[in-house]
């Protein structure tokens, strides 16, 4: 078994170029693939975070029914118990509050259509990023009844500026009334999205309820989570036939299915990345079997039973992946760790309605530095068996026919 | 000559040489069938899109994208139409009319958008007539019913809000362009598409009955063309817009393809692209590494050979050109197996493609599978790669052996 | 010392009180004008013509209104809308359509939208309450003509940061009703012209609405007859009247 072994390592230093080319070759796969895994990681998660934490949350809640339409009527009566219970749980980290209504705006020069959020200014901007996205003036204090934040596009359209008039129309709950407040432009937002910056304009919680005349009632109450992973989340514990709880995969389900399809490319290329290293690496082995075809042929000549030739050559192709595993760890492993730091930039693109702007920082996982190597050690002992299989079915006589 | 040597070359190691082949046909194998499936994919992603309702171009008049208004018209557009199909070979164009509009329908109101269309020219050139969820597209020739009420077809949202089903009136209020009342009732005949589609809050209008509801006299806000192959849009739209100026130049027409009309599908298409042109480098990069591999292991093995021949006295040069043209000629080899090998492959791509378990959605069209294409640039790319890379790789051994003394190279093992 | 004190204390309320006074006044005066087309109650046909960049058309119409609460219009031209009717009572609006026979509630989103395509919005004719309600009046008699400033009261729901209204002095007919923004743009403006007789009254006859952030927009309203303080069944303002078919 030792000296298996150790013949095993002699002789994959005996031809050191060929062990280096194919070292290299695997190093290079293994190297590639930890990059592409972490590059395809790095993109999800900014596009997740932007959509979710932009004004998404990662979750919501709302009363069963409401999402079809939006229906004022369909709102959570009393949540403070419910938002109590909800900030309890050690996942979540924000919940916000909302209510919603479709609604006319009008200033003294246009009109538009506009869906209007009242919300919870702190929760918010624990939650999202309006407060960020200001460009003008201030983000809801919520001490002023009378405060509004528009989007630019919106204000753009209504000619309004800082601290102008707008009236609001909304109908109420049950039954529609016609209800109207005065609101003064407190700020204007950007998101650089068309359509929220086109659509939406963000009051006090407090007003729009008044406004709306529900009470205590909320339409939405959005989640941000400690993690990004949602698993934990006792999904389950708030659901009943009033209410349901939806996370963003369900929220968006377009970008859930851009995830998966993206998952999917990365799978494909890894699979034709493994096709490809296997390839060359039964290539070379069969080049070192040929070159030493005679030294087999006496070995076999000599007594030297086929099982430990067979054994022979797979722990060479073992002490090879080994070493292309190391290689690969320490190249691919820089390489995204560098990437990782100072990330990638990938211009202005837009996806699904989600607009990346900063660059895509790699994310590292365990998996690339454990089971990666570890998958290309397997393969490469894997793509040993055919080789070592001729190998020990070689005929001693045949085998010792040297050639030039 | 030189070929000659170098093939007897090739077929006297033939099992070295079998390996390297199939090494260089797999390669290409794989570089072809991933870039044929993302090509595919890919092209059907903008076809599936832009058949749904977009099309590949869109005439309307200056600035209607920007800022829609009824006003923003063309006229005649039955000139227009006529003209387009005699000058260009397109697949199919339709007429559309926009209108916003207030619907009721059992004591609930909700906004929506009014789009009158042409049943037959329609029915060619978007998915809508395959979209219908419940009840029947419109007939070739619509006619009121007898209670005199022109048929409606419904998006899915809106049928929900208003609580409408099949065969219950629609009111629509709007406002015609000679500023009259626009109000009317019609019949829904059908329900189209689903929660998150694009018609989901639209209504389909027989374009008669909505040029009578919106008392518009021979014109539409909207011309969206088909044309047989996608390659060509963006030219296509420039000459488009060049023959219109100069033959309706009384209308500020403007001519735009799917590029610039669904702006925000193209960056994402773009960025995606962008993401996919990565992974196609990296398994580029791979699959030169195999063949730089094997060209050299193969090549590297023998130098006793190359010393025996130099020894013999073969000149440098020839040895060199022999020696790249072996690699070339085992590379050409290797890209002929594999493009043997892909033709199958691919053409089963091309038919089924890959179904996805589960599908993705854009902009509500759902995408479930991946396609395979047939191109000069699915199947040429592959061979440029591993023939170039064999032809390259090769030049370093060559140039080795070229100067080898004979001495030493009949030294090593 | 004292006497110093109670002076300026004095002199302050006077100043004060001098205002307030003629406020009172203005108040009294700007009612007036207010009400002038309404009165208690009033029987009217009207012309009304809109004028856009892209088309012109002039509607005919009957008006029946109680105070300001309750207004019923009905369309008697062109022949396209005749008999479309619109009832208002306090808040609520409803439109009445012959052709399709329904009466369709104008939904809030739509409240600050255009009457019937004009350039008064469903909201100008819903606005119940008189304008001395809801603004601070200030009123400035230099001049020809009295002009009354109008600024919205804190709780008042609106868009305009000012009205001026210009009337004659002595009879007390408005001739310009401006809308301005808060930054003191004028946004529209309303002139009144053609004072003719209507039920032993003098009043103007024709109204301009112009807005003056769109180009090429106009909607005149001329009184073709006007009976004030008539009799009107309360049934009128009702829905059923509303649905009732009208040839």
């Amino acid at each position: 078994m030792v000296i298996t072994l150790k013949l095993a390592l002699r002789n994959i230093f005996r031809n050191s170029r060929r062990t280096w080319l194919t070292v290299g070759l695997i190093a290079c796969g293994l190297a590639t693939l930890m990059f592409t895994d972490a590059m395809v990681k790095g993109i999800s998660q900014a596009m997740v975070q932007i959509a979710t934490g932009t004004f998404l949350g990662e979750a919501q809640v709302h009363r069963t029914g409401f999402r079809e339409n939006n229906d004022v009527d369909l709102f959570l009566p009393d949540t403070e118990e419910l938002l109590q219970s909800l900030r309890e749980l050690p996942t979540v980290k924000v919940a916000a509050p909302r209510i919603l209504a479709g609604a006319m705006l009008a200033s003294a020069q246009n009109v538009a259509g506009a869906m209007v959020y009242g919300i919870d200014p702190g929760a918010e901007a624990a939650l999202g990023k309006i407060k960020q996205a200001m460009v003008q003036g201030e983000y809801l204090s919520g001490l002023l009844e009378t405060e509004i934040l528009l989007g630019d596009q919106l204000a753009d359209l209504l000619e309004v500026e800082m601290g102008d008039r707008v009236v609001v129309t909304v109908s109420q709950s049950n039954g529609g009334e016609l209800a109207q407040e005065l609101f003064r432009v407190s700020g204007i937002f950007r998101f650089n999205d068309r359509m929220l910056d086109q659509n939406l304009a963000f009051i006090n919680l407090s007003s729009g309820q008044r406004m709306l005349a529900i009470d205590n009632g909320v339409h939405e109450i959005a989640l941000g989570f400690t993690q990004q992973k949602n698993t934990i989340f006792p999904w389950q514990q708030f659901n009943h036939d009033q209410l349901e709880t939806l996370s963003w995969r369900e929220l968006i389900p377009q970008l859930s299915g851009v995830l998966n399809m993206s998952d999917i490319s990365a799978l494909i290329v890894a699979g034709i990345l493994f096709v490809l290293v296997s390839l060359g690496l039964i290539n070379s082995m069969f080049m070192s079997i040929y070159e030493r075809q005679y030294e087999f042929g006496v070995l076999l000549a000599l007594g030297t039973r086929r099982s430990q030739l067979f054994c022979q050559i797979l722990w060479e192709g073992f002490f090879l992946g080994i070493l292309s595993a190391l290689a690969g760890v320490v190249l691919g492993g820089g390489l995204s760790y560098w990437k990782a730091v100072t990330g990638i930039d990938y211009g202005n693109l837009e996806m699904s309605g989600v607009t990346l702007q900063e660059p895509i920082y790699l994310v590292l996982s365990w998996q690339q530095f454990t089971l990666m190597p570890l998958i290309i050690i397997v393969m490469t002992v894997t793509a040993c068996i055919y080789p070592a299989l001729h190998a020990a079915r070689l005929v001693p006589t045949d085998a010792m026919r040297k050639t030039l | 000559m030189l070929t000659k040597l170098a093939f007897r070359n090739i077929l006297r190691q033939r099992r070295r040489s079998l390996l390297t082949l199939l090494s260089m046909a797999g390669g290409y194998l794989l570089l072809c069938i991933s870039l044929s499936l993302s090509e595919g994919s890919y092209n059907n992603i903008i076809d599936v899109f832009t058949r749904d309702h977009t099309g590949h171009i869109q005439i309307h008049s200056e600035n209607y994208l920007q800022r829609p208004s009824i006003y923003k018209q063309i006229d005649d557009p039955d000139r227009v139409i006529a003209f387009i199909e005699e000058s260009f070979s397109i697949g199919s164009i339709a007429p559309r009319i926009y209108s916003p509009a207030l619907a009721y329908g059992d004591n609930k109101t909700s906004p929506t958008q009014l789009v009158g269309i042409d049943s037959n020219r329609e029915e060619k050139t978007s998915l809508l007539a395959q979209k219908i969820k419940q009840g029947r597209y419109f007939e070739e020739d619509v006619v009121p019913d007898e209670e005199g009420y022109f048929p409606a077809m419904i998006g899915y949202s809106l049928a929900k809000a208003l609580r409408l089903e099949l065969g219950q009136e629609i009111v629509l209020i709007s406002q015609g362009v000679d500023g009259s009342i626009a109000n009317d009732i019609f019949r829904v005949t059908a329900i189209v598409g689903a929660k998150d589609s694009f018609e989901r809050m639209n209504v389909y209008l027989p374009m008669a009955a909505v040029a009578q509801f919106l008392a518009m006299d021979n014109a539409v806000h909207e011309l969206a063309l088909t044309l047989p192959t996608l390659h060509q849009t963006e030219k296509l739209a420039k000459q488009i817009k060049a023959t219109l100026q100069v033959e309706f130049s009384g209308q500020n027409l403007s001519v735009e393809p799917w590029q610039e009309v669904e702006q925000s599908f193209y960056n994402g298409m773009q960025a995606d692209k962008r993401g996919t042109y990565i992974s196609m480098g990296i398994i580029i990069f791979i699959v030169s590494i195999g063949v730089l591999n094997t060209v050299l292991m193969s090549t590297l093995e023998r130098t006793r050979e190359f010393g025996v021949l130099k020894a013999i006295g073969t000149r440098p040069s020839l040895l060199f050109c022999m020696i790249v043209l072996e690699a070339t000629l085992l590379s050409v080899c290797g890209c002929i197996i594999g493009l043997l090998m892909a033709l199958p492959i691919n053409s089963y791509f091309v038919l089924h493609g890959i179904v996805l378990s589960q599908g993705f959605d854009m902009g509500g069209i759902l995408f479930d599978r991946l396609l395979g294409e047939f191109s000069w640039f699915t199947m040429g790319i592959p061979a440029l790669v591993v023939i170039g890379s064999a032809f390259v790789v090769s030049m370093v051994p060559a140039l080795r052996a070229a100067r080898i003394s004979p001495i030493q190279a009949l030294h090593t093992v | 010392m004292n006497k110093r004190v109670v002076l300026i204390a004095l002199l302050w309320l006077s100043l004060i009180a001098a205002p307030a006074v003629a406020d009172e006044a203005a108040i009294a005066m700007l009612k007036k004008i207010d009400e002038l087309y309404r009165s208690h109650s009033s029987i009217s046909s009207m012309t009304m013509e809109i004028v856009t960049p892209n088309w012109q058309r002039s509607l005919k119409m009957e008006a029946w209104t109680i105070g300001m609460d309750d207004t019923f219009i009905r369309i008697l031209t062109p022949k396209k809308d005749r008999g479309v009717a619109t009832l208002k009572k306090e808040k609520e609006m409803w439109n009445y359509f012959p052709k399709i026979n329904k009466v369709i509630k104008v939904p809030p989103s739509m409240m600050m939208g255009s009457w019937m395509g004009s350039d008064f919005t469903n909201d100008d004719l819903v606005r119940e309450a008189s304008l001395v309600e809801d603004y601070h009046v200030k009123l400035n008699s230099e001049g020809a003509a009295h002009h009354f400033t109008l600024t919205p009261k804190q709780q008042t729901v609106t868009v305009w940061g000012r009205i001026e209204i210009r009337a004659h002095k002595d009879s007390l007919l408005p001739i310009e009703q401006a809308y301005f923004n808060e930054k003191g743009d004028k946004v529209r403006i309303m002139t009144f012209s053609e004072v003719k007789q209507f039920s032993g009254r003098m009043m103007p006859s024709v109204m301009t609405m112009t807005p003056l952030n769109k180009d090429g927009h106009k909607t005149t309203i001329r009184y073709d007859d006007l009976q004030l303080d008539v009799d009107i069944e309360d049934d009128v303002f009702t829905l059923r009247n509303l649905k009732k078919r009208f040839r």
